[in-house]
């Protein structure tokens, strides 16, 4: 994935903590970490599902998220963003039909550094309507 | 808390589709599931907008947050297993299921769930919290 850079603005991390059913406070939402890591790879939500073949009107799913935060996410800081698909899965359900289980993994970095303040992994099912198993 | 204890409850008794809609700028996501009434009952998904799957994350972070209000979440891993939408209650809920001590912190590992109206289960999910020891004495 291409990546980026993202740096979460206060007034944004308010509007976060209001729209996550939190009272706002210095830091951000740890929720956050999810919009940096999806605002900040370098091409929008669409444009990712699309280099993995699927239209966003094929409903993809996010289907497992983890947050991790070996360090500190602040508002107002600049952050690296770095992205890399670490498995795809071919499955089939009643629901879906065949479906591919793409897992991803985003990294929320200082710029310059090596250690990541957030990582964001995430799971989404992408429909294969065209394929069999 | 000890292992086994569990967290009181996180509940939201109406959830509003005026939050999706800025969660919807923030996130930068386009699908009009989240902010246009007429797209989810025409696509016979839900009768309303339904609720990003990060803002039900958050629920579940929420509950952490008021259990432990001096604690820093370290990892929340969450399974996605139905939608939420506009207008309904939900409740979070969590049980402790081991701590460990590592000088003045603690890490506790707790065992997460939101529900929505009714007991459907739409988020299940395990957590880790770094919670600083209480010097007793």
């Amino acid at each position: 994935m291409p990546g980026g850079r993202y740096t979460l603005a206060g007034y944004e991390s308010w509007l976060g903590h209001d729209a996550l059913y939190s009272e706002p406070e210095e830091r951000p939402h740890p929720v956050m970490a999810f919009v940096a890591a999806q605002r900040g790879l370098g091409v929008t939500v669409a444009e990712l599902f699309r280099m993995w073949g699927t239209e966003m009107s094929d409903g993809p799913m996010l289907t497992e998220s983890t947050l991790e935060f070996p360090g500190e996410f602040r508002a107002d800081t600049e952050y690296d963003v770095r992205g890399t698909v670490t498995s795809v899965v071919r499955k089939s359900g009643r629901t879906l039909g065949v479906f591919d289980l793409v897992t991803a993994r985003f990294e929320v970095v200082e710029p310059g550094g090596d250690t990541p303040v957030a990582v964001v992994t995430n799971t989404y099912a992408l429909p294969r309507r065209e394929a069999t198993e | 808390m000890s292992a086994d204890e569990i967290l009181p409850e996180w509940a939201l008794a109406e959830v509003d589709p005026e939050k999706m809609k800025v969660l919807a700028l923030l996130l930068a996501d386009p699908n009009p599931l989240h902010f246009d009434p007429a797209v989810a009952p025409r696509l016979g998904v839900a009768e309303r907008p339904v609720n990003q799957g990060p803002s039900n994350m958050a629920m579940l972070v929420n509950l952490l947050r008021a259990a432990y209000p001096r604690g820093r979440l370290r990892r929340l891993t969450v399974q996605l297993r139905g939608s939420v939408v506009a207008g309904q209650s939900v409740r979070a809920t969590g049980r402790v299921t081991g701590r460990e001590r590592q000088g003045a912190t603690e890490t506790v590992r707790c065992e997460v769930a939101l529900e929505v109206d009714g007991g459907r289960l739409v988020l299940s999910g395990e957590a880790e919290v770094e919670v600083p020891v209480v010097a007793s004495g």
